[in-house]
């Protein structure tokens, strides 16, 4: 069933949009949950509190991107689950990839509002749209989803060593990107 | 890590839910969720099947009390980080530094992957939500894999693109692109791969593949114009169509590639078996087109008709035995090799069969044809053409 026609079970509040939504998106949103949470019952919570929502937002909200939709309500409602019962994994990567990310910056960059974190992530879809297709998914599996290099190279099939090189280069890109948007003291020297 | 190191994580991390939507869901639309290696194992667990059951039925009571759940700002745009549960919140303020990341089982894939190789050329078709593979462009893969997502959108057709030179194509609001085919032999590609997502190829992008060996045709093509393979010269490595067992429109029998819906061989190679079971009734146009190795061809009964060339420019094919079933038979072999020529119908059928047919013309060296009760005396008129033969039937429909 397409997306549209999911979202019109919604406005119906016909019961099926949940069933049809869990099996058009539930892999995924275990896939993304699953980067974030430590158990699978952390995963179930966090899954079923999105769909839970999703009735409940679904009118009056009316997305116009669903799998974006859901992608996001997945992702940020598992970094609270995460944070209210203490199961972010523990030394796991998606630590380790924000500090990857992170490396951009200069140490003493603080972003002072949302304003600024908004600002920057506007930086970074104008680069994603110039970086081309592969890079771009790699850079977001990587750093939007926290997936590992032995995960991204099982989902491209490339290798370990250009999923490396394209963040590298992107990242960098996204440090000069960041100087032109007049961030220059940003980033790292 | 002090407070400020921790705020600066907690911003930076957040501004990546500020990433465009169409950017985000055009990366998820392409992860695949049913191929999980274990390092992927908390994912990998299978849901209850009635678990959306009891969901739904929360959801039907929580309206029923016209209670209302506090959690609508938990999604879209609501989430964003000023606003709502879980907005970017829980990004290691209380947790403990990495130290190490999970070792991980790192496997290679055998599937085609979801990019395709290298240098393949695309478009987005005009309905703007899926895009067609138009050019091998700068492939240099010995097996290419054609892409079964560009830009976000699904690559539903492969287009020749000589038909599309000189068009003006967007490719989003800020690029467009004036077509220019390849010109081309792409010498490298021995192996094509066409996705799953794929449903319609024109066959003349395949053809560009000169030295193509192989070709495999995923679950999704539903429609094929014209015909496997042209090029005398460099097309004579072609051998071998796969098909996914899960297309409904297309298989392969004997090596011979046949379109379910008609019955009609579509392709076959020198060692191809035409299938007695009934599942051929038709030999299309072109299918046995250059085949070097093809000594003989045997059709068999319940064939009822054979396209224009089918089995032309064989120079190796010197047999034929044709089923008394055949209806209708077009210029099917210009072949200058044939001493043989069986038929297993009646000398009457024959007569009858040829009536109407541009079966052959003077300079194809065979002059007799065995029939079921006699042999008939091939004759030519002063134009080279076979008596008996007029009303010819030019029936060069590209699906035939």
């Amino acid at each position: 069933m397409d997306d549209k026609k999911i979202i019109e079970l919604f406005f119906a509040r016909d019961e099926r949009a949940i069933g049809e939504t869990e099996k058009k998106y539930g892999a995924l949103c275990r896939y993304i949950a699953g980067n974030i949470l430590a158990s699978r019952e952390d995963v179930d919570e966090c899954v079923s509190d999105v769909l839970l929502a999703l009735w409940n937002a679904i009118p009056p909200e009316d997305p116009s991107d669903f799998c974006a939709y859901i992608g996001r309500a997945v992702r940020n409602r598992a970094y609270a689950v995460s944070r209210d019962a203490n199961t972010w994994k523990r030394g796991g990567r998606v630590t380790v990839v924000g500090e990857e990310f992170m490396s951009t910056l200069d140490d003493g960059t603080d972003l002072a509002s949302d304003f600024e974190a908004k600002r920057m992530g506007e930086v970074i879809s104008n680069l994603l749209r110039r970086v081309g297709e592969t890079n771009k998914d790699i850079f977001i599996m990587r750093y939007w989803l926290g997936m590992s290099h032995a995960q991204i190279m099982k989902q491209t099939g490339f290798s370990e060593g250009k999923i490396k090189m394209s963040l590298k280069r992107t990242r960098e890109k996204l440090a000069e990107a960041l100087r032109k948007e007049g961030f220059a003291e940003w980033i790292s020297k | 890590m002090d407070l400020k190191m921790k705020l600066r994580k907690r911003r930076m991390l957040e501004s990546l839910d500020y990433i465009d939507d169409d950017l985000i869901s055009g990366t998820l639309r392409k992860i695949k969720t049913d191929n999980l290696s274990t390092a992927e194992a908390v994912m990998t667990w299978k849901t209850p099947l009635k678990h959306w059951k009891r969901l739904a039925a929360m959801a039907a009571c929580a309206l029923l009390l016209g209670a209302i759940i506090p959690v609508v700002s938990l999604v879209s745009r609501n989430m964003r980080p000023s606003d709502g549960i879980g907005a970017g919140e829980g990004i290691g303020e209380e947790q403990t530094e990495p130290e190490v990341e999970a070792t991980e089982i790192i496997e290679e894939t055998e599937a085609p992957n979801v990019y395709g190789s290298e240098g393949i050329r695309y478009m987005i078709n005009e309905d703007g939500v899926t895009a067609s593979m138009i050019g091998w462009g700068e492939c240099k893969d010995e097996t290419a894999y054609v892409a079964s997502v560009y830009e976000g959108l699904p690559v539903t057709k492969m287009i020749f693109i000589e038909q599309l030179e000189g068009q003006l194509f967007w490719l989003d609001e800020e690029r467009s692109e004036t077509i220019q085919p390849d010109h081309f032999t792409f010498p490298d590609i021995k192996h094509v791969v066409i996705p799953d997502s794929i449903e319609y190829v024109d066959a003349g992008v395949i053809n560009q593949c000169d030295y193509m060996e192989t070709l495999h045709i995923g679950a999704g093509v539903d429609q094929i114009d014209g015909t496997f393979y042209y090029n005398l010269e460099r097309g004579r490595n072609f051998s071998k169509i796969t098909v996914d067992p899960e297309n409904q429109y297309y298989t392969v029998k004997g090596n011979c590639l046949i379109r379910i819906a008609d019955k009609r061989l579509v392709c076959g190679f020198a060692d191809s078996v035409i299938p007695d079971d009934g599942s051929v009734v038709a030999i299309g146009q072109l299918a046995f087109f250059n085949k070097p190795g093809l000594t003989s061809v045997v059709v068999p009964e319940g064939v009822v008709k054979l396209g224009n060339n089918a089995f032309a420019s064989n120079q190796d094919l010197v047999s034929v035995s044709l089923p008394s079933t055949i209806e209708k038979m077009d210029d099917s072999f210009g072949c200058d090799s044939v001493t043989e020529f069986k038929y297993a119908g009646t000398v009457e059928q024959w007569n009858q069969l040829i009536n109407g047919s541009y079966t052959w013309t003077s300079h194809t060296p065979l002059r007799q044809v065995t029939c079921s009760d006699g042999v008939v005396e091939l004759e030519f008129d002063i134009f080279g053409f076979l008596v008996g033969a007029f009303d010819y039937d030019f029936d060069y429909n590209i699906n035939n």
